[in-house]
């Protein structure tokens, strides 16, 4: 029991985590109350540390550490913030032309390189060593922006010039 | 995948291509994808990484294994 409270699972961050969050729930009471807010002011007077650590304590917002979430999705916003997730950025887009097809890319990102990479490599050369047909069936697994798919159903187009 | 296929219908070639959006793995199942910034940085690990930038959204993929792919090719030549 003492392992788990130290090691997190329970206590949401160990055991002073978990006295601190027990401490903050009932020291929210009393600050309700303008009574008993009052009371508290003049009884700490002569002790004005320990009434800034309180005040702070009952203050503070409300987090788990950000260790304790496994996923992400079932995290609140504040903890997934730890987590690297972003908002996606806008992309431009521009035509590029390349051995006789158009394609549409994705401007500053590696689509060009990409295209450009694929008409020089193996994968290409051994398509166009193969007797793939204009009826045969080519699975493009993982298929980018048809950059290699693309080239290939062109170049096995008949009257094609590639 | 929109990019692709409308690459194929730019250069007139979407009557030859059948568009499938799913995963290839070991076995038939369904896996959670989580969205990153760059397409090729999709990934299954919900936390993401230093190069793993992850936008927050994810979507339940089918997942075919090989064999199931290879098969459902074979059997739609046109």
């Amino acid at each position: 029991m003492a392992d788990a409270l130290r090691t997190n699972r329970l206590s949401g961050g160990g055991l002073a985590q978990l006295i601190k969050r027990l401490a903050s729930k009932l020291l929210h009471c009393p600050m309700k109350q303008p009574f008993l807010k009052a009371f508290g002011r003049n009884v700490l007077q002569p002790f004005s540390g320990l009434a800034t650590r309180l005040h702070d304590l009952v203050t503070a917002p409300d987090t788990l550490p950000a260790a304790v979430i496994e996923s992400p999705d079932s995290a609140p916003a504040r903890v997934r913030s730890a987590f690297n997730v972003r908002r996606r950025i806008p992309v431009n887009h521009a035509v590029m032309q390349w051995k006789g097809v158009e394609l549409i890319i994705r401007s500053e990102t590696v689509d060009r390189e990409n295209v450009c990479w694929m008409g020089e490599s193996l994968f290409w050369k051994l398509f166009e060593e193969s007797a793939t047909g204009s009826r045969d069936v080519v699975l493009d697994l993982g298929a980018h922006i048809g950059s290699f798919g693309i080239l290939a159903s062109y170049s096995r187009m008949s009257g094609s010039s590639l | 995948m929109r990019l692709c296929r409308t690459n194929a219908l730019l250069n007139g070639l979407e009557g030859r291509f059948e568009f499938v959006e799913a995963a290839v793995g070991g076995s038939d199942c369904t896996v959670r994808l989580y969205e990153a910034l760059e397409n090729w940085d999709h990934t299954i690990y919900p936390s993401g990484g230093p190069h793993n930038l992850l936008t927050g959204q994810s979507i339940d993929v089918p997942c075919y294994s090989l064999k199931r792919a290879v098969a459902a090719g074979c059997q739609n030549p046109d």
